[in-house]
């Protein structure tokens, strides 16, 4: 499985920077960006709704499992928000000239750091391992419910400068043909990745747990 | 003494009431939550003052100190209503006597009452000595109420949580800056629009986006607090 | 900044990211055999 996927990755990465073409109306090569930023948005957001599903979960049946699963979910998807706004804000600087700009879906992936960085100071700041679970449960069940009022409502009603989204307002798919294979393989690709990862700590939290080291 | 209609409903305001009695007893809460906002006031309007802001940025820049003075303001005060709870150990006894959303409605109220108190205090003053010309006043008004509403829902229940955990006092801002920073973002923005724009068209949108955080950020806090309490 | 330089800034940083992550992750596992 793992060979798959970095196969795969390896494809994409070619077909990123030699198959596919260059979009109008970017700077140069910029356009290829699309390609690397925006899986690591997307998997943080996935990486979020895992988390979100884990504490509920943890919350509905106090099984722990789910409270290392949600605690590996907002781990990594620290790390990916993170490296989603680092490259975020490259591209922000190459196209409109400012590393930073607070624009609407800048603000998302801010309020995602902060998110992810609380919960985790959170965690730490509790002893009792039970106790903790379900104040972290809470807390993710919260937040859950606050982000996608922000992620959703807030873009829609004001302007702004990302691109427009994959689906926009008038529902059409703006990529064409190749970039749009490309972009898809990579998102693919990534997501494939994030899956070995996840599984990866997952199983080592389990492991970490088992012989009485877990945090 | 107000007849109240249904047993969750007295329940609390008997809360709310113990909540109050002590606070009037004591007025720690009042006294820090305000001191500390006149401080800051002071700390604004000396630095600043109220003429070293160009006429054209001034509603911007005015909105988001406004914004940011009652953000920390609120940071000061709000947890004090559960983590006194626990720190005097009468958390249990609460537990034990009082239905868990009783809890947090009585709790949510004190709180509610407390924001109000200060805001009502700390905004007039801040326009004062700001020099700060609102153009529309009732929309300026409304919109602090209904974005104070929202935050205080969304503060209480994060009191909550950081009251069973350790470092109380630091954890508070950090668990609550991420929640809330949608309602303050766009608190700041509409403050300068309410200010200076010379028409109200935006407004409904607005008060839409105020009304449903604090909607959604309520029933959130209800379904999710037992889990806190009984944490 | 070029286009070209901040597209490999891009991939240095993602692939040095989960590269590191991954190392993190060995060092817990690592920890874990020496017991």
């Amino acid at each position: 499985m793992s060979i798959v996927v970095y196969v795969w990755i390896l494809l994409c990465l070619a077909a990123a920077f030699v198959w596919s073409p260059t979009a109008a109306h970017f700077i140069g090569q910029s356009s290829r960006i699309v390609f690397f930023h925006v899986p690591m948005a997307w998997i943080a957001t996935l990486a979020f709704l895992l988390s979100g599903w884990h504490s509920l979960r943890y919350l509905n049946t106090r099984n722990l499992t789910h409270d290392r699963k949600a605690k590996v979910a907002v781990r990594q998807g620290l790390l990916f928000a993170l490296l989603a706004t680092v490259t975020g804000s490259i591209f922000a600087k190459v196209m409109w000239g400012a590393f930073w700009n607070w624009d609407p879906r800048e603000i998302s992936i801010t309020m995602l750091l902060f998110i992810y960085a609380a919960y985790l100071v959170l965690r730490s700041a509790v002893d009792d391992p039970v106790r903790r679970a379900h104040l972290a449960a809470v807390y993710a069940c919260f937040a859950f419910v606050a982000m996608p009022f922000f992620v959703f409502i807030i873009p829609r009603v004001y302007f702004s400068l990302h691109p427009d989204t994959l689906l926009n307002a008038r529902g059409k798919i703006e990529m064409q043909g190749r970039i749009l294979a490309t972009f898809l393989g990579s998102l693919a690709g990534f997501t494939g990745l994030f899956t070995l990862l996840y599984r990866l700590e997952c199983r080592l939290e389990e492991i970490l747990y088992a012989e009485g080291e877990s945090a | 003494m107000p007849t109240v209609f249904t047993p969750l409903l007295s329940e609390v305001w008997t809360l709310f009431r113990k909540d109050w009695r002590a606070e009037l007893r004591s007025k720690v809460a009042v006294n820090s939550i305000l001191l500390f906002a006149l401080v800051t006031l002071a700390l604004v309007s000396y630095s600043i003052g109220p003429y070293r802001i160009p006429a054209g940025e001034k509603p911007a820049v005015l909105s988001a100190w406004l914004t940011i003075i009652l953000f920390f303001t609120s940071m000061t005060g709000l947890s004090r209503v559960f983590v006194k709870e626990e720190e005097s150990r009468t958390a249990e006894t609460l537990r034990l006597a009082a239905r868990p959303e009783a809890v947090f409605l009585g709790k949510l109220l004190f709180n509610l009452c407390l924001m109000a108190g200060v805001t009502a205090v700390v905004v007039p003053l801040f326009c004062l000595l700001m020099e700060f010309h609102i153009m529309h006043g009732c929309s300026f008004y409304g919109i602090i109420a209904l974005a104070m509403f929202g935050l205080t829902i969304a503060s209480t229940l994060i009191a909550a949580i950081i009251s069973k955990a350790g470092m109380k006092g630091a954890l508070f801002p950090i668990l609550s800056f991420p929640l809330l920073m949608p309602i303050l973002l766009e608190t700041s923005l509409l403050l300068a629009k309410a200010a200076a724009y010379p028409d109200l068209g935006w407004l409904p949108e607005a008060l839409g986006i105020l009304t449903s955080y604090a909607g959604l950020m309520f029933i959130a806090s209800i379904l999710l607090f037992e889990r806190v309490w009984n944490a | 900044m070029s286009d070209l330089f901040a597209l490999g800034l891009v991939n240095a940083i993602i692939w040095t990211g989960l590269f590191l992550y991954f190392i993190y992750l060995n060092g817990k596992m690592r920890r874990l055999e020496k017991r």
